[in-house]
């Protein structure tokens, strides 16, 4: 039920259909302001212009049932927009979202319900992502309350709530806490109630984003445990959204990274890390600090920041910060393409190894 | 300790008492913390939300409002008790001895004014050099801290600059009036990681440029570990773990600072699960009896609930507030417990 | 956290003068409205029970007056300790009323405009910004002459004057809620919108309108008084606090100041008192102030 050979999970490899399947997703925001800031000129005639944030530019993936695989990137690198834009909060600009085989991309709300037993979400914010008015049962149930009833079972309520108070024991907490109000709750106890709260439709897939990093260590790891012995018992599959590589490393099989909106890198956990392939990958490893003096071999240092993803730059999307970046940066935007081994790089240097050398 | 010994301190912060006081009772969120700091030390001062960490950081500074106040203690900056000093006399201390970074560059930075005012307001309160010698001293230091085209930035306001300039800015206006010490809390904590470890690199370069002392305060181990020479653990208030950096993390003493550098994933010794702490940070408000860690370690025994331990030498140069540290023997005492 | 809130609210009203004050006062106006009637010396609106003979009678504590009528009596010999207890009804029921019905609508068009954005929200606002830029005085007195005058349309007049106040309110408070994660988090769990803003929302954008609420409603006996004073509000038949001013105006110049100046002051009274205790409120729910 753990890790399959996730190694060998590219789509064709595997008989049955993936959890999830990505394809080509695009995510645009408009920036709705007044009137007085939209207004812009062209020559003399003034006309509406609209800001358009590229959030997902073009992101393909595939997870296959039980395997848990993690987007890295730093903020505003699109990988919440991703994990919101599969979970339908936001409704896709374009290309395809496939969750058990099935397209999702199109649907509206009523159509949407039954793909939501399978589909679920743990958020970032223990505080914000629970409702402060309702007591934990009723956060708990609320769910898999929908599902019952869409299904028109009779006393949906209490089945729900029932079904609540057994998800609590297993997370952690107990019956006592169900009728409880979540500020009288820890971070960490919030968080645990936010997992009860995805796990009551019994979901396939779990959509995971920053689900720790707004716990202490301590509590982090007690999180991540609970998260991976879910996963052994329920055959659960993870959408992982991190910015801690550490954190991913220790629970990804797959990993992405991901830089203003682009896919740059997907490698299974021990080759991304060990052999990684794209310059902001290598930079990301290498600037990320760790507490072992011994692994603090520092590859690549980062200059600038992140352009905005209001005007992306042409070609590569990273070619304003890379060390690396020629002539065909500027004018080609790379594809994500296979370099063997599961791996996927985005970067034209793997046409041109020449030029690999700071 | 040691060696502050040899050279005198820079920083004596005895039995430090920071408490708030609320209807409901006293909240003891600084309760006894020691430590020195030798000029040019960098210290890190660690733990949980909840420690006690950053208000003693605002202790430094006598930036306790309240219902907050320090109740006892001493603060020696160099010979003189802050702890006890008038605000007239922290105001001229504030910036000119003591400098702070703070986690968010906004709320240090005043969104209306430019950067080159709020730059020359820290030379013209604590130094009297003339207008023209002041921004020169402003345009240096902001190159010196990466920032380019400084002349024509100084005329820029803050919401100009993104997050990790924000911080280059904070840290420029920290080192201007040549501060003795420097209390950092959570530098770099709202950045990216490509941008912390610029900011990282950064402070340590220029803070061992100045020769400054500094204090950073942050709940990251790893970041620590990067870039202090000791450690204070807090846990509830209360020191529990102090020593040199290396030997701290690499073999601590204390079963919480095990704990904490347990949690966190090693790479290099990937296990299927985390080692974790079991519980939560208690209520300050309502702390178990003896040992605050008590509850929720895994070697109390009868006496941790009896009497509150006392930082005393453990191993090295660690020292640790537990009736029972991780010595030398530790599989054993860790094995024979029951 | 709840509890400690609780207590500390508690905590906070004993130690605060004006608080105690305004709530004794709101009291005794909750008294009034409940049983006024029942303890009235006289129904004032009954003309059975008038005697022209005890016209313009001065307060009994004054020479002529009647120990029968405390505060004196108006010019059809109506007590005028009576009326105030009738008319405080009258003014205070339909400032409640009026309250009510402003917040409802208010805050339904708050959330749907916070919710769903767009034209919608940007119509509902504008019309809402248009209408703040009259004085509600000169908005209800339009109100009321284009309806005419009765209790329902002073009500009607008072709603349209106040709903904006709640649809900002709660407009502003829906941005920041539907931001949170948990509004996501319903959507993951599949709710319809609807069910998102019962549910959710609402409950979580409630706060800040009690604090609107009690002070419109001190807002609303005022603005009513000021109708009726003017003549164009509560009919003759169930006289609020405002008409009985007008009804004393004529003859207040005339040294029968009585009729008049007692229901003025309870007017104030009353405002004064919702006002003190709103302030309260206001420092005490108001998170920036903490």
């Amino acid at each position: 039920m753990t890790a399959s050979p996730v190694t060998a999970s590219s789509v064709e490899a595997v008989a049955e259909a993936p959890m999830l399947e990505v394809e080509n997703l695009e995510q645009r925001f408009t920036l709705r302001s007044g009137l007085i800031d939209r207004l812009g000129f062209e020559g003399w005639r003034p006309r509406l212009v609209d800001s358009v944030v590229h959030a997902v530019n073009g992101v393909s993936f595939s997870i296959a049932k039980g395997e848990v695989l993690a987007l890295v990137g730093e903020s505003g690198c699109g990988k919440s927009t991703v994990a919101k834009s599969i979970a339908r909060i936001y409704t896709p600009s374009g290309g395809h979202i496939r969750i058990d085989g099935e397209e999702i991309g199109g649907y509206g709300h009523r159509e949407m319900l039954p793909v939501r037993a399978k589909m679920q979400m743990i958020f970032q914010d223990p505080f914000a992502s629970l409702d402060p008015r309702q007591k934990v049962r009723d956060i708990v149930a609320e769910p898999l309350l929908e599902q019952l009833e869409r299904r028109g079972e009779p006393e949906a309520k209490k089945k729900a709530r029932e079904a609540a108070i057994a998800l609590l024991e297993r997370v952690g907490l107990n019956a006592e806490h169900a009728g409880r109000y979540p500020h009288q709750f820890s971070g960490g106890q919030r968080q645990r109630i936010g997992i009860a709260r995805a796990l009551s439709v019994n979901p396939g897939l779990i959509i995971a984003d920053e689900p720790v990093s707004a716990l202490d260590v301590s509590i982090q790891a007690q999180i991540l445990n609970l998260m991976m012995d879910l996963r052994d018992e329920y055959g659960l599959a993870y959408l992982f959204i991190s910015h801690d590589l550490s954190v991913v490393n220790h629970i990804a099989d797959r990993i992405g990274v991901m830089y203003l909106g682009f896919l740059v890198e997907t490698a299974p956990r021990e080759r991304l890390f060990a052999a990684p392939r794209h310059p902001y990958t290598r930079a990301l490893l290498s600037a990320a600090p760790t507490i072992d003096p011994a692994d603090r071999a520092v590859e690549m240092e980062l200059e600038g920041e992140v352009p905005s993803a209001l005007s992306l730059p042409s070609g590569c999307c990273f070619r304003t910060r890379c060390p690396f970046a020629f002539d065909r940066c500027a004018a080609e935007r790379p594809r994500l393409q296979d370099v063997g081994g599961g791996q996927g790089v985005a970067c034209h240097l793997v046409d041109d190894p020449e030029r690999n050398r700071p | 300790m040691d060696h502050a010994k040899a050279t005198a301190p820079l920083l004596d912060v005895r039995d430090l008492r920071t408490y708030f006081h609320t209807f409901s009772g006293p909240v003891k969120a600084v309760d006894g913390v020691s430590f020195t700091l030798a000029p040019g030390e960098v210290m890190g001062l660690v733990g949980e939300s909840g420690g006690g960490k950053s208000v003693v950081g605002f202790s430094l500074l006598g930036l306790i409002d309240p219902p907050g106040k320090i109740e006892g203690g001493a603060i020696r900056l160099g010979g003189e008790d802050i702890a006890r000093a008038s605000e007239e006399r922290l105001r001229r201390i504030r910036g000119r001895e003591i400098a702070m970074i703070f986690q968010d560059p906004m709320t240090s930075l005043n969104p209306v004014r430019t950067i080159g005012a709020q730059m020359d307001e820290m030379l013209r309160l604590h130094t009297d050099l003339d207008e023209g010698a002041r921004k020169a001293r402003c345009i240096a230091m902001l190159e010196s801290v990466g920032i380019s085209r400084a002349a024509e930035r100084l005329k820029a306001y803050p919401h100009q600059f993104s997050g990790g300039m924000r911080q280059r800015v904070v840290i420029a206006i920290a080192l201007l009036a040549s501060p003795r010490l420097i209390v950092a809390d959570e530098p770099t904590t709202a950045l990216d990681v490509t941008i912390q470890s610029q900011i990282l690199k950064l402070m340590r370069k220029r803070i061992a440029e100045t020769g400054a002392a500094m204090i950073l305060v942050t709940h990251d181990l790893a970041v620590v570990s990067e870039m202090v020479d000791k450690i204070v653990v807090l846990y509830c208030g209360k020191v529990v773990e102090t020593g040199p950096a290396r030997e701290v993390i690499a073999d601590p003493s204390h079963p919480y600072t095990r704990g904490l550098v347990d949690s966190i994933p090693n790479p290099k010794d990937r296990k299927p699960r985390l080692a974790q702490i079991p519980g939560a940070v208690p209520d300050i408000r309502d702390l178990p009896s003896g040992c605050s860690f008590r509850p929720r370690c895994p070697r109390a025994k009868a006496r941790c609930a009896e009497v509150s331990p006392t930082l005393a030498p453990t191993r090295g140069a660690l020292q640790a507030a537990c009736h029972f540290p991780l010595v030398e023997d530790v599989a054993l005492t860790g094995g024979a417990r029951a | 956290m709840n509890q400690l809130l609780a207590s500390q609210f508690v905590y906070n009203y004993r130690r605060n003068v004006s608080a105690i004050a305004g709530s004794a006062i709101i009291l005794v106006c909750v008294l009034i409205v409940l049983f006024g009637p029942l303890v009235a010396p006289q129904n004032p609106y009954d003309l059975t029970q008038l005697n022209l003979l005890d016209s313009y009678k001065p307060p009994a504590w004054i020479d002529g007056g009647d120990p029968r009528f405390p505060l004196g009596t108006d010019g059809q010999g109506r007590d005028v300790l009576s009326a105030i207890l009738y008319g405080t009804r009258v003014s205070a029921l339909i400032g409640i009323a009026a309250m009510l019905t402003a917040c409802a609508i208010g805050t339904t068009l708050g959330l749907l405009a916070g919710f769903y954005g767009g034209r919608l929200d940007a119509f509902i606002m504008r019309v809402a910004d248009i209408q703040l830029s009259f004085p509600s005085m000169l908005i209800a007195l339009f109100l009321m002459s284009a309806f005419g005058t009765g209790i329902d349309k002073v009500l009607i007049a008072l709603t349209l004057v106040g709903w904006v106040v709640y649809a900002r309110t709660v407009r502003g408070s829906t941005l920041g809620e539907i931001q949170k994660e948990y509004v996501q988090a319903a959507r993951v769990a599949g709710l319809r919108d609807g069910k998102i803003i019962r549910r959710h929302v609402l409950p979580n954008v409630l706060t800040p309108l009690i604090v609107i609420a009690t002070v419109q409603v001190g807002t609303f006996i005022l603005i009513e008084a000021s109708l009726s004073f003017l003549g164009v509000g509560v009919p003759i038949t169930q006289p609020s606090l405002g008409l009985l001013i007008k009804n004393g105006f004529d003859v207040l110049f005339s040294g029968l100041w009585w009729t008049s100046v007692f229901p003025g002051l309870m007017i104030m009274a009353m405002v004064f008192g919702i006002n003190l205790f709103g302030d309260f409120l206001r420092d005490e729910l108001n998170p920036r102030l903490k």
